[in-house]
């Protein structure tokens, strides 16, 4: 059962429901009998940073989060399991560290709204379930994650301007 | 927007998706785990890259090819007892003929033939070398466990530490 705002443009082997990402709704009542939850909503942070933006990335977190837990205490058997995904940025943008899961948290939008969103986890998820939150870096596939619009901005192939290619390059 | 020599964190989408599942399905898993690929590429990245650049006139160092020294096949499974065919990818990014010679590496359940491979490239010419790896019948079965097979390069003579690697896994029953 795969819950989003919009039907998804690949098709699968799961059933689509619409929700708002926000509000408790008809979706919950596929919530019952579910073998696990896994939230990864959130409005995509591949736009320009305007306070609109940062805003709307920080709120469709939390509030997605915290719509999964209401939903859930309505649940008699929750499943016994909820995995939230938020992010490694957590730990800000330090420039020589390498960070570890105890690491201190940086500072900046990502930080404010991975803790944000932890701390919504935290509040949103009944204690009967497990709690298991994966920070992820970015994600990377052939054809889907960030790696396609990277590979966009990259010339196919090292390039030296001044003289031409050698055969075999 | 930065200046672009800033680090990237990042996870394949396939790891990510397994680790998804075996958080749902291991129940010891509990709490905050950070999912990122292994500081240990990184640094091969790293250096691969830093190697790219010393071989690359300035101010080339723009599109740095991820790819111009590699161990195919990068995953492997191989039975205990087994031999399987390798290939070392290089390509020489520098002005000059570059020998490159490379030493593979790796856990005492795996050896190498030869132990070093050597070849001469022209300039921006691109070839491999192939070598074989042989499984002790006596390697320890375990289908996850990844014996990381490293290889160390030299250009000329100059030694850089290891620039590429490769997983294999050792497995009776591949499949």
């Amino acid at each position: 059962m795969r819950l989003s705002r919009h039907v998804p443009e690949v098709r699968g082997p799961w059933e689509h429901v619409v929700w708002d990402g926000r509000t408790v709704g008809d979706w919950t009542k596929h919530l019952k009998g579910a073998a696990a939850v896994v939230n990864l909503s959130g409005r995509t942070v591949d736009s320009i940073k305007t306070s609109d933006h940062c805003d709307e990335i920080l709120r469709s977190r939390v509030e997605a989060t915290l719509a999964i837990g209401k939903a859930l205490r309505d649940v008699k058997k929750p499943s016994p399991v909820w995995v939230q995904i938020t992010t490694a940025h957590i730990y800000g943008d330090p420039p020589d560290v390498v960070c570890d899961e105890d690491s201190a948290f940086g500072y900046g939008l990502a930080p404010i709204v991975g803790k944000a969103w932890e701390e919504a986890y935290s509040k949103a998820v009944p204690p009967s379930m497990r709690q298991v939150i994966l920070r992820t870096s970015f994600v990377l596939g052939k054809n889907s994650g960030a790696f396609p619009k990277m590979k966009m901005l990259c010339p196919a192939r090292p390039r030296r301007s001044r003289e031409p290619r050698p055969a075999g390059y | 927007m930065s200046h672009g020599r800033q680090g990237i964190s990042w996870i394949h989408i396939n790891d990510m998706s397994r680790l998804i599942t075996r958080a749902i399905a291991n129940d010891a898993m509990e709490g905050a785990y950070k999912a990122t690929a292994a500081a240990e590429h990184r640094r091969y990245v790293e250096r691969r890259e830093a190697l790219w650049q010393e071989l690359v006139p300035a101010p080339a160092d723009l599109g740095i090819d991820f790819f111009w020294a590699r161990l195919l096949p990068y995953q492997s499974r191989l039975q205990p007892g087994a031999d399987g065919d390798f290939i070392l990818e290089l390509r020489n990014p520098s002005d000059a003929p570059t020998t490159f010679t490379a030493r593979l590496a790796c856990t005492t359940a795996v050896t190498v033939e030869p132990e070093t491979l050597s070849i001469t490239l022209e300039p921006g010419i691109k070839d491999s070398v192939a070598c074989r790896l042989r499984v002790a019948d006596d390697a320890p079965d375990d289908p996850r466990r990844r014996h990381l097979i490293t290889v160390s390069i030299d250009t000329d003579g100059k030694p850089h530490g290891p620039i590429t690697e490769a997983l294999l896994v050792v497995e009776s029953a591949p499949g």
